[in-house]
């Protein structure tokens, strides 16, 4: 009788077996082989598509390149079909190989089993009793490691690090001074550029000596130049011997600061896996990008907005005090609306939808903690206009625009005193307060002139005066107590009566400017994307003082501290200490 | 004095009876249990809220599913009928052709019928849309929007966590009550 090896039952399920394995090896290769290629077969990822039909656009007439389209289009949806048909019949054989493999090896295994045959021992008593006393002792050794581990783990985790606790004893010592510090006095705010626009986000500045005049070429005049390393649209602001501005891509955005003195990067925070931010950032417009929205500060800590939604507040030595993610923004363009700061809260105004209202809504949050202290919901869709604010009528306000309405919000509990019908379209320009009155853009509609002291709807009763030729597109108006300007981004320069609203006088500027205007020493700052700077006199009428080549595109707006300019262009960021000539002179 | 046998209070076929009982009742109650908690868990869908879909190409690539659950829907009494459709054709196209070169759809998933001069109708071929949303950007970028993408539930797995809701940059994944399955678009976005 042959022996179970031996036997043909055995021999036959063996070799199934061997043909099963080797069958569903190469089936499950050939599978994987087709998933890991999938991607790069995809026929609407081939780039020799798009290169052929970029080809096409440059050459319309050409039948060959259309020819060739036309095969490669074939060839990668009959290549597409053919791979979901072989990824269904692909699984069926996995299924059949398998289950005939198991059969086989079954079959082997029960023709070689051997009944067992066992012998007496006169030892397993002794030896089976042993092992029951390693056994408890493990049992008993592995109980009190866990309960050791368990208390522990109760001792230790008492309090869950949050996003920011990165930086060790040191930052947490930090950061928990930061937590508590008294927020820096009015003062300093005004000595200060906090956020967009300087303080009160109005675009005027408190320094009496500011630069006058400056080259970037011969680097007369420019204390430093330091490239930064992001890429954004933000301006930069400035708090001490500290500069902030963000940057951002679609992989990661960073806070940065850089030292006033030396231009030095000091420190640079990746705001990252922030709680309910989507694993992958959304595309946003090259025109926008990730960083547009400028950053502020209340003395304490540096906060900032990205179009991916994440606000984060970052503490002076670089720590992260905290972070939180807002939904992203649904903005056609991407969200580009900066901050504001009061009194240690964070206004964020979130704008968003393509036409209509779609949960645009303003907010202020804690700087400390984070949490969020009030929500208003705004009834207009998106805009790029960021808020101020103000002192007016006795009270704090928030101002913020949008299409159709200017708002009015209580800084300490976001209730409306007041509003105003303000329809146009697309609306970029901020609000300032200039000469007691709060100056309005829409685009395509006009300049408004309001007084601050209504309640309700104030439309009829409280438009001081309005002006609607040559409104600016992009930039945000800036005036003192006689005199307001505003500039096109295709350069007219116009200037108004703030009392009349009277046109005093219009000036061509003859280059293209993004960056809104501002006045400092008591002198007019407009900057070119161009990057020439053009100086005039805060007057009645036009006259030049200066004009300043740069030689980088600039698009975000200056800000002014204790007889420094800090610009930042598409790649460098800037400080210019040239002349400055003595308050009064022209 | 030997009392002799007696019969116990609880005897053991007694005893089986009753755990067999027990074993069933329990079974039954478990049985029970699990039914409630699977109707339960199915009284939702995924779901997704073509207001917020930004368009993002996604849904093509990230689903479990070898081709995606997600489809290009067309709501007709929307559509517009255009000649030169920007969800069908590509931006600035060669000519207004059904020729590779001027489609946006890379699996030629849309059938364009002419209607009556000069309008047109489009149709999806759910077999071969893969729900990369190329025209539907188009469509609502440039047109008013009747293209849209929703989760097609002949072909969904319904998982847990969808893959797609997890990386989706918009939000726009919901559970909807299975009795309401799909979000519908009605008028122009």
């Amino acid at each position: 009788m042959a022996t179970a090896p031996d036997s043909p039952v055995y021999r036959t399920a063996v070799s199934t077996a061997w043909v099963a394995g080797v069958f569903l090896v190469v089936v499950a290769g050939a599978m994987l082989y087709q998933r890991l290629t999938a991607n790069s077969n995809d026929p609407w990822k081939s780039p020799q598509l798009l290169e052929l039909k970029e080809q096409l656009r440059a050459s319309p007439k050409d039948e060959k390149i259309k020819e060739r389209i036309r095969e490669l289009d074939l060839k990668f949806r009959q290549r597409y079909v053919r791979r979901l048909a072989l990824t269904r019949t692909g699984g069926w054989l996995l299924l059949g190989g398998s289950v005939i493999l198991v059969v086989a090896l079954a079959t082997a295994m029960e023709t070689r089993k051997v009944q067992p045959l066992p012998r007496p021992d006169p030892t397993a008593g002794d030896r089976a009793q042993r092992d029951r006393a390693v056994a408890r002792r493990a049992v008993g050794v592995a109980g009190a490691a866990v309960a050791v581990v368990m208390v522990g783990a109760a001792a230790t985790l008492r309090s869950p690090p949050t996003v920011g606790d990165r930086g060790g004893a040191g930052a947490a010592a930090e950061a928990a001074k930061a937590a508590v510090a008294p927020l820096p006095p009015a003062s300093e705010f005004a000595a200060n550029w906090p956020q967009f626009r300087g303080p009160g986000g109005s675009g005027v500045a408190t320094a009496a000596e500011v630069p006058l005049s400056w080259n970037g070429a011969s680097g007369a005049g420019v204390a430093w130049k330091t490239p930064v390393p992001e890429p954004g649209f933000n301006s930069p602001i400035v708090w001490g011997d500290r500069i902030f501005c963000s940057g951002g891509t679609r992989e990661k955005r960073v806070v940065m600061c850089f030292d006033l003195a030396t231009g030095r990067l000091r420190w640079d925070r990746v705001i990252e896996k922030v709680p309910g931010a989507p694993a992958q950032a959304p595309e946003i417009s090259d025109q926008t990008g990730y960083a547009a929205p400028t950053m502020a500060t209340d003395g304490v800590r540096a906060y900032a907005i990205f179009a991916t939604g994440e606000l984060a507040a970052v503490n002076f030595d670089g720590s992260l005090a905290w972070a939180k993610h807002l939904g992203v923004p649904k903005n056609l363009y991407g969200h580009a609306t900066s901050l504001a700061v009061w009194q240690g809260r964070v206004i964020v105004q979130l704008d968003q939808g393509e036409s209509g209202p779609a949960n645009s809504r303003i907010m202020a949050f804690d700087g400390v903690s984070g949490k969020q202290l009030w929500e208003k919901a705004r009834s207009v869709p998106g805009s790029w206009s960021s808020p101020i604010v103000i002192e007016a009528a006795g009270k704090t306000q928030i101002i913020a625009l949008g299409d159709p309405l200017v708002t009015a919000y209580a800084a300490g509990d976001g209730a409306e005193p007041w509003r105003a019908e303000l329809p146009g379209g697309e609306v970029t320009p901020s609000p300032a307060f200039v000469g007691g009155l709060v100056l309005a853009v829409n685009p395509h509609n006009a300049l408004l002139a309001l007084k601050p002291d209504g309640a309700g709807d104030v439309t009829a009763s409280h438009v001081a005066w309005k002006a609607e030729d040559d409104v600016p597109d992009v930039t945000s108006p800036v005036g003192n107590d006689e005199l307001v300007f505003t500039v096109t981004s295709d350069g007219k320069l116009l200037c108004f009566d703030v009392k009349t609203g009277a046109r005093v006088w219009m000036h061509e500027l003859k280059q293209e400017v993004q960056a809104s205007p501002a006045i400092a020493g008591g002198r007019l700052y407009l900057i070119g994307s161009n990057g020439v700077t053009i100086v005039a006199a805060v007057a009645r009428e036009f006259k030049e003082l200066a004009r300043n080549e740069l030689g980088e595109k600039i698009v975000a707006s200056p800000a002014f501290v204790r007889g420094k300019i800090i610009l930042r262009g598409l790649e460098n960021l800037y400080c210019l200490a040239g002349e400055t000539p003595k308050p009064g002179t022209p | 004095m030997n009392p002799g046998p007696t019969t116990p209070a609880f005897s053991r076929r007694q005893f089986l009876r009753d755990g067999l009982r027990l074993s069933a009742v329990a079974g039954a109650a478990g049985l029970a249990g699990a039914m409630a908690g699977r109707t339960q868990a199915q009284t939702t869908v995924w779901q997704i809220d073509p207001a917020k879909c930004v368009r993002c190409g996604n849904c093509a690539t990230k689903c479990v599913l070898e081709q995606s659950a997600v489809k290009c829907v067309h709501a007709f009494d929307i559509c517009g009928y255009c000649q030169l459709c920007t969800g069908y054709f590509e931006p600035e196209p060669n000519e207004l052709t059904t020729a590779a070169e001027n489609q946006q759809c890379p699996t030629a998933a849309i059938k364009r019928t002419f209607v009556e001069d000069p309008y047109y109708e489009y149709e999806i071929d759910e077999n071969l849309c893969i729900g990369c949303a190329k025209c539907v950007e188009g469509c609502t970028r440039f047109g008013n929007g009747s293209l849209y993408l929703q989760i097609r539930h002949d072909r969904c797995l319904n998982c847990n966590e969808c893959a797609i809701a997890r990386t989706c940059p918009g939000d726009a994944f919901r559970r909807v009550p299975v009795t309401h399955p799909y979000l519908l678009k009605t008028d122009t976005h």
